[in-house]
């Protein structure tokens, strides 16, 4: 009986061990949106229902119109959203008990690659909705230059459908189609041509206001298209030269919700708590403020601080210790009494000397999903087909094999091809270091206080194969984990995702098959390794001289069994 | 080693036994992933399923809790009775949790589909009623009352404890509270397959010694406690399990299921000893001169196991299964008639019997022992002359278990073949052990008979075992 009782309780100790999980988030789901959004029959698809993506009439008035990529017609978020290319999903789940905190770009690293040398992805973010205000503090010159630029930068992300991310000149002008598709070998992608670095997909059309200023007229003639891109069918610099920005309305204050634009919906499937509906954009508070030098507080130049919904983005990237941080910074006390971090306005690099991106220190969120009780607990990762196709080409590239084809050769579905080879998928998050599972590791920020570090974990490693993390050939194929078979997944669009979309992209069915047929070989092997010395026993034999009864055949050929014999003492 | 060949036999005897409960548990394991999150046995409460694979456990192994009708009476078999007998018994634990609920959520809708589950129960319970009965029925009274008592009772109690977790919305009152419904179902499933006509005739008939009749209560208790106690600490050490995770409480059911309904032991094994011929194996002469005796002889046939094939004569033999414990104090009831004889499972060869397993002491059925009669040997001596005769068991292949090191061999030319490969019956042997597919080759003067043993189905009643032909003496010689 002791025995009997034993067996639930080691098993009960046995998942007990199991519970190591140190990460604040976790991989819930990973799978081709557009596949399992268009697994609903066609005739049951309201064509009414397909996304538009409808850009803001402030930002259509003041930008210009704003220009989908050559040859398409249509924006890369919107193209998602309808299903029309394939989408990498990747499905995010924040452990319960940690801190409610939203993911920003800083804190992701997808990328697809076995090594360190991997490519980075960019998923889609939601799009930002910046009501901008400028403390100029008698720097009228300077506080001009800074809107001129933050402007032209909100107008691309207008005209694009792409999120403004710090970056090179090249990767600028990739980002946000000023170039031409691969300039020398003519076009060669199937989507999105012009394109060679990942960046970010939005996931709606942004929007964007000024305070009102009483030094500046943002308003312009609605007839004045010049520098505003009306005329061009491309994108090019002169497009934005002549941009301008919107004085914010009165209903434009942070925290309203933005008129007349809409994120592209995103719906999450049934989960055990009420869902909670998904929150329409509202306006953030961007505040910079110009410093002129002062020489009592040891600041010899004119610098900047950035103010985005209360948060100090300068403080923050000194206290992150992230590689956009100021090497040298001050303090400086806000109107508000808001002491706030300050960095130089102007940086050198190499001959030239220009403005720092203030908007480029703005984060972007990844979106989120959530129940009522925790309405951010799921982050949702949508990267678009043609990213992973150009990772895996320069992949392929760099280990001196050839470089995959051009349109209509080589692998053109990469979402499919990462799924299948889900090794190649990694997802890191910068995460705090949890207390139970590598102990509680505290750190000094700059101002004395402590706080926990943090740490990067690849979350997506549960893809990939191997045992306990050794023996990285063996490959499962797709496994999120057994436990994970019933975590939500989300589409782009307006319906909730039924069981069957869920199951699909969960491989609940293949789960279920891989856990019996496991089973079933467990028993097999089993039985099989205890009998496998019969291959090679000897099988005993036994001499006797007659054999009673009459022998089948009867034959008398060599080897076979004699005729059938009299016994002695019997009757013929 | 022993310990840890102790321990090994243990659990494969353990694996063996519930094979039927383990495969459910995969099985389950499996549809897991097919549940739909806000299907009713996708609950997160994980109470459905756990009922769920109560229901199946009661399929496949529920039966009633109680010792069963007098041994000396001969129920009757039904087979549509007994089905809807199973399936009363699937329905019953669905009941209990709906009432559970109603009582849990306060729904009117939920009570009345108790009450339908109950009706069902009712109708199952009473189509069902013929498979088991017993001629016997020594009170005359009505069981209605003990029977609505009885169901009133759990009903009462999974409505107390189901409002118990909403008046005290706590986890642990909740986790107590499912993990008393659970053993609740247990024992009301195991009651629902029961008679109160068997405790009645048990009372009346007394026991051995003239001694009161006490009805025992353990399994009741241990099918009422551990799966309760069980769920507790699971509960309690894992917290609330999600669903993901429904193969853990699934497990626990299963295994409380197998401990509380074992499988049955049979009380016999029938056997069968076919008949078989050669067919290969004879040795070429290859000179008509005698051999040497560092050469191997010829001209004889080697009888080969494999190399063998069944003649249409058999002979069935039914071999008693002898467990650990002592037949008088497992069912000490008094017999109603003078009691009749076991059968003598006696073989030419000696006595037989399947023995409790060395290590484990539980019963088994793959390992035939038979304690051999001492005249059993080589030679004869009768009548002023010698006849030479020869038994022995051949076995091709060494099941687990058994000695594989290589046999001594007297002569060069003899096979090298394992220790438990021939087991040579002569007057220094005394126990024989068969396994399923063993050779018996018996040789007199140079003429051979063979016989393959093959372990048949078991027989768990003790009323069929006795109506089964006992093996006679000229099925296994002088078969002419």
């Amino acid at each position: 009986m002791i025995r009997h009782s034993l067996t639930p309780a080691l098993a009960v100790l046995a998942l007990t061990a199991c519970e190591t999980e140190a990460p604040s988030w976790r991989l819930a789901s990973v799978y081709d949106a557009a596949a399992i959004a268009n697994m609903v029959p066609a005739e049951t698809v309201d064509p009414a229902a397909a996304y538009v993506w409808v850009p803001s009439a402030g930002m259509q008035a003041n930008c210009g119109p704003a220009k989908a990529p050559d040859g398409l017609g249509i924006f890369e978020g919107e193209a998602m959203a309808n299903g029309l290319s394939p989408v990498l999903a990747v499905v995010l789940e924040r452990h319960p008990d940690a801190p409610a905190e939203s993911l920003q770009i800083d804190d992701l690293w997808v990328s697809i690659g076995e090594t360190e040398d991997d490519f980075r992805l960019h998923p889609s973010v939601s799009p930002r909705h910046i009501s901008l205000e400028i403390e100029d503090n008698d720097l009228a010159r300077d506080a001009e230059q800074v809107r001129t630029q933050m402007q032209m930068e909100m107008c691309m992300e207008h005209k694009t459908g792409r999120a403004w991310v710090a970056a090179g000149e090249e990767q600028l002008r990739q980002a946000f189609l000023l170039d031409p598709p691969d300039r020398n070998a003519g076009p060669d992608r199937k989507y999105f041509g012009g394109q060679r670095d990942p960046v970010p997909a939005l996931l709606g059309p942004p929007d964007a206001c000024v305070v009102y200023d009483p030094g500046y007229t943002a308003s312009r003639s609605s007839t004045d298209d010049a520098g505003r891109g009306e005329g061009s069918l491309d994108i090019v610099p002169a497009d934005v030269w002549g941009a301008t920005v919107r004085n914010c309305l009165p209903a434009e204050q942070p925290g309203y919700t933005v008129q007349g634009v809409a994120n592209i919906p995103m719906r999450l499937s049934q989960v055990a708590d009420d869902p909670a509906p998904q929150q329409g954009p509202t306006w953030n508070e961007l505040k910079v403020a110009l410093w002129p030098p002062n020489a009592a507080l040891g600041r010899t130049e004119i610098e900047v601080s950035i103010v985005y919904n209360g948060e100090d983005l300068v403080r923050q990237a000194v206290e992150d210790e992230s590689s956009s941080a100021p090497a040298l910074h001050h303090l400086g006390v806000l109107g508000n009494g808001m002491q706030v971090f300050t960095e130089p306005l102007y940086e050198q690099s190499g001959t030239v000397r220009g403005v720092k991106d203030p908007l480029g220190r703005v984060p972007y969120h990844y979106p989120t999903l959530g129940t009522v009780q925790d309405p951010g607990r799921y982050t949702v990762l949508m990267i678009p087909n043609w990213q992973i196709v150009e990772g895996l080409r320069r992949l392929e590239s760099e280990s001196g094999e050839q470089v995959m084809g051009a349109a209509g050769a080589g692998i053109q579905d990469g979402v499919g091809y990462v799924l299948q080879h889900p090794e190649l998928l990694n997802v890191k998050v910068r995460s705090l270091v949890d207390a139970q599972a590598g102990g509680q590791q505290m750190r000094t920020l700059p101002d004395g206080t402590e706080e926990m570090s943090a740490e990067w974990y690849n979350i997506g490693s549960s893809l990939r194969g191997g045992i306990a993390g050794r023996l990285p050939w063996v490959s499962y194929g797709y496994t999120t984990g057994m436990l994970s078979g019933r975590k939500p997944i989300a589409l782009l669009g307006f319906t909730d995702p039924t069981w069957g979309q869920v199951s699909a992209a969960q491989r609940a069915g293949y789960q279920g098959l891989f856990l019996g047929a496991l089973a079933l070989l467990s028993v097999l092997m089993f039985a099989g390794l205890r009998r496998v010395r019969d291959l090679w026993t000897t099988v005993p034999e036994e001499r006797v001289d007659f054999w009673p009864g009459q022998v089948p055949g009867g034959g008398e050929e060599e080897g076979e069994a004699p005729a059938a014999d009299v016994p002695e003492g019997g009757e013929e | 080693m022993t310990p840890i060949r102790r321990l090994r036999a243990a659990v494969l005897a353990q694996f063996q036994r519930n094979a039927d409960l383990i495969a459910v548990w995969v099985a389950l394991a499996v549809a897991q992933q097919q549940v739909p999150i806000t299907h009713f046995f996708g609950r997160e409460d994980l109470l459905p399923w756990v009922t769920l694979t109560l229901s199946i456990v009661a399929l496949i192994r529920g039966r009633a809790l109680g010792p069963g009708p007098h041994p000396m009476l001969t129920p009757r078999i039904d087979s549509l009775s007994w089905y809807m007998q199973k399936l009363s018994m699937a329905v019953a634990p669905w009941g209990l949790l709906l009432v559970y609920d109603a009582a849990r959520t306060l729904s009117l809708g939920m009570a009345g589909a108790a009450f339908g589950v109950g009706v069902l129960v009712l109708v199952c319970r009473i189509v069902g009623a013929s498979h088991g009965q017993t001629a016997w029925r020594p009170v005359r009274s009505t069981p209605w009352l003990q029977w609505t008592f009885g169901a009133g009772l759990f009903i009462g109690f999974s409505a107390a404890i189901g409002l118990a977790t909403t008046l005290i919305a706590l986890d642990p009152v909740r986790w107590v509270a499912q993990s008393m419904l659970l053993g609740a179902m247990f024992v009301s499933l195991g009651l629902i397959g029961g008679r109160v006509q068997h405790h009645q005739q048990r009372r009346v008939a007394g026991l051995k010694g003239g001694r009161a009749y006490r009805p025992a209560l353990f399994p009741l208790v241990l099918a009422g406690i551990g799966p309760t106690l069980g769920y507790a600490v699971v509960q309690f050490v894992l917290g609330d399990l999600p669903f993901t995770q429904a193969f853990v409480v699934s497990l626990l059911v299963i295994v409380w299921g197998a401990i509380v309904w074992p499988s049955p032991e049979p009380h016999a094994v029938a056997v069968m000893l076919y008949e078989v011929a050669p067919t290969g194996g004879r040795d070429v002469l290859a000179t008509q001169t005698a051999n040497p005796f560092d050469a191997p002889p010829e001209g004889a046939l080697r009888f080969n196991p494999l190399r063998s094939q069944r003649t249409r004569t058999g002979h069935p033999w039914l071999v008693p299964v002898v467990g650990s414990r002592i037949e008088g104090l497992d069912d000490p009831v008094a017999p109603l008639w003078p009691v009749r004889p076991p059968f003598r499972p006696s073989h030419t060869l000696g006595d037989a019997r399947f023995e409790p397993h060395p290590l484990t002491r539980e019963t088994q059925t793959e390992v035939l022992t038979l304690h051999l009669k001492s005249e059993t040997g080589a030679a004869d001596l009768s009548g002023g002359q010698v006849q030479t005769k020869r038994t022995l068991v051949l076995r091709a292949f060494i099941p687990p278990g058994f000695d594989s090191r290589q046999r001594k061999r007297t002569y060069t030319w003899e096979q090298k073949y394992a220790r438990d490969a021939v087991q040579v019956l002569d007057a220094t042997l005394e126990i024989c052990k068969l396994v399923d597919g063993d050779i018996i080759m018996m040789s007199q003067e140079g003429v051979a008979h063979a016989y393959e043993v093959e372990m048949c189905a078991p027989i768990y009643r003790a009323a069929d075992a006795f109506r089964f032909r006992p093996a006679q003496l000229e099925d296994y010689v002088e078969a002419g």
